[in-house]
């Protein structure tokens, strides 16, 4: 092993184990109370995944050839640990809870750990408490029910509007700062959360560096027991120079507003059989110099319990980014893209504590690239397309205890 | 065969009649609720804290107490009160504790001890078989419902 590598690893333990010494600290001295719940999420997966990626040029390519087809595939077949939460709740006291989540993970051949959520909340009245610390994101339904707990989430995936970037996706998922939320108003139920945080690129680090405030708000109401309607939307600033989330692009070019707005319903009553949440996303970044560009994306999830063991179910969910096939959105897609996912699954609940889900899924990404620029050959006038599809076969147990 | 088809009828109902029943349980509150009579449908709301997580007049934090293992106190609690099956319980406290740190039900392992616990606790509520609430344990705590 390399020395540098050996020496990383080992402040990497060290890290790890000072957390890990931290965590038991606090439990050992709340523990007496009995209030403190400490919870493990594991979810490893088998699985096998096909890609099949086709460029149809209408051009020229480097050699200078004109190609209107070339096709590439790619297979593999891995097993996946997937992450391993550490969860940890405590009532301090009548009115104060803590909640800790640490994941962690294996890739490649680092070990990484990442402290998800770390937060704390002042029960004030049923309208109104104070969430203070690393939390999700109140943007969406999905966002703030499953995320980690893959024991408690439909399905193995994450839609694609809703993926983070750490799995391809842009919605900046959790952030740190203070939300203000209220719950059970009227009789409609009526619930709502304010964020202020920290924003775009940070993602809870304690190094933000610049003077803007995010505002996530969100309101919903909730007429029938599991029935869920909700609003919420994402305001902040964008700043140029600045990577944008996913890093497919390394600098954004210009200074600007982001708007996300989402309408979600939602249906996932555990009494009940039929279980349903669609989501709505719609995202425009205001540049100052360059104009506004938006990206739209929408899921629609389906499932239906035929018993209390087995519900099959079906995720249809289409992304755009980009108003049309020759105008990308550099917060989202430089290059316009257009998503297709359609994920078919059954899953079957041995108990509330483990739960097996087998989902085959199939994802087109149509990308338009224009203009392309090619050294000695000057400029293309038609660009072309590159159209990614990819099967994927996965099996994955989820288990809490 | 006419003897076995008039042994069958008797079969059955002496089956019947000596299969356990099943118990007859107390939902029990502490002394300092101000509710003195609650409905099944209200019960099931405030032990799942679904509109309400604290109690209206004392504002306390609702705390649901259950028993820690399988019992047929449980089972009944469950099928006529909440109408939940144990595993659908177990997620949906999984799904409140993950979503917004909210506790779970505290468990106990025999009525003694969730009397005890019920007796200490202002916000607690709790079940138990109604044959385990002596003139001592019902000094000590409020029943609101009783479920055959």
């Amino acid at each position: 092993m390399h020395p540098k590598s050996n020496n990383n690893h080992t402040q990497q333990m060290k890290k790890l184990i000072t957390i890990i010494s931290v965590c038991t600290g606090l439990w050992a001295g709340t523990a007496h109370a009995q209030d403190t719940k400490i919870r493990f999420f594991g979810q490893p997966e088998l699985s096998n995944y096909n890609t099949t990626s086709k460029n149809y040029f209408q051009g020229v390519n480097g050699m200078g050839q004109y190609v209107t087809k070339d096709t590439t595939y790619n297979s593999k077949t891995n097993f996946n640990t997937g992450n391993y939460v550490l969860f940890v709740t405590s009532q301090l006291n009548d009115r104060i809870s803590v909640l800790s989540e640490l994941s962690f993970n294996n890739k490649g051949n680092t070990f990484t750990y990442e402290v998800q959520r770390l937060m704390l909340r002042y029960y004030i009245s049923d309208y109104f408490s104070i969430r203070a610390g690393k939390m999700f994101t109140p943007v969406g339904y999905w966002n703030n029910q499953f995320t980690l707990g893959l024991v408690l989430q439909p399905t193995i995936q994450r839609p694609m509007a809703i993926r983070p970037v750490s799995e391809g996706g842009v919605l900046q998922y959790r952030d740190a700062g203070i939300q203000f939320e209220g719950e059970n108003i009227t009789k409609a139920r009526i619930f709502y959360k304010v964020l202020l945080g920290n924003g775009i690129g940070y993602y809870g680090s304690n190094d933000k560096n610049d003077n803007h405030i995010a505002v996530t708000s969100q309101l919903g109401f909730e007429p029938v027991d599991g029935l869920k309607v909700l609003a919420s939307g994402m305001f902040d600033r964008i700043e140029k120079g600045k990577p944008n989330p996913n890093g497919s692009i390394s600098s954004l070019p210009d200074n600007g507003n982001l708007q996300l707005i989402t309408l979600s319903a939602a249906y996932m009553n555990s009494e009940k059989k039929p279980e349903f949440i669609a989501e709505y996303l719609n995202q425009k970044s205001k540049f100052d110099n360059i104009g506004t560009r938006s990206s739209s994306s929408y899921y629609v999830y389906a499932g239906y319990k035929i018993n209390n063991k087995i519900t099959p179910y079906a995720l249809y969910n289409n992304t755009k980014a980009g108003a049309n096939t020759t105008e990308g959105d550099p917060y989202f897609s430089p290059i316009p893209v257009k998503i297709n996912l359609v994920t078919v699954g059954v899953r079957y609940k041995f108990n509330s504590n483990f739960i097996a889900k087998l989902e085959y899924e199939n994802n087109t990404e149509k990308f338009y690239y224009q203009d392309i620029v090619i050294e000695g050959f000057g400029k293309t006038d038609d660009g072309f397309t590159n159209t990614i599809s990819s099967n994927r076969l996965r099996f994955q147990v989820a288990f809490v205890f | 065969m006419k003897k076995i088809l008039l042994t069958l009828p008797l079969l059955v109902i002496l089956l019947t009649a000596f299969a356990p029943a099943s118990p007859e349980i107390a939902i029990i509150v502490n002394k300092e609720n101000t509710s003195d009579k609650l409905s099944a449908g209200e019960v099931k709301l405030y032990w799942l804290r679904k509109i309400k997580k604290r109690w209206p007049d004392i504002n306390k934090n609702i705390k649901p107490v259950d028993r820690k293992t399988s019992c047929s106190e449980q089972e009944v609690f469950y099928a006529k009160v909440l109408g939940m099956s144990a595993s659908d319980i177990e997620t949906y406290f999984t799904q409140k504790q993950y979503e917004s740190a909210e506790k779970p039900q505290d468990k106990f392992a025999s009525d003694a001890a969730i009397i005890d616990f019920v007796a200490d606790e202002p916000g607690a509520i709790g079940f138990v078989n109604i044959s385990s609430l002596s003139a001592d344990a019902k000094a000590k705590v409020k029943v609101v419902l009783t479920i055959q």
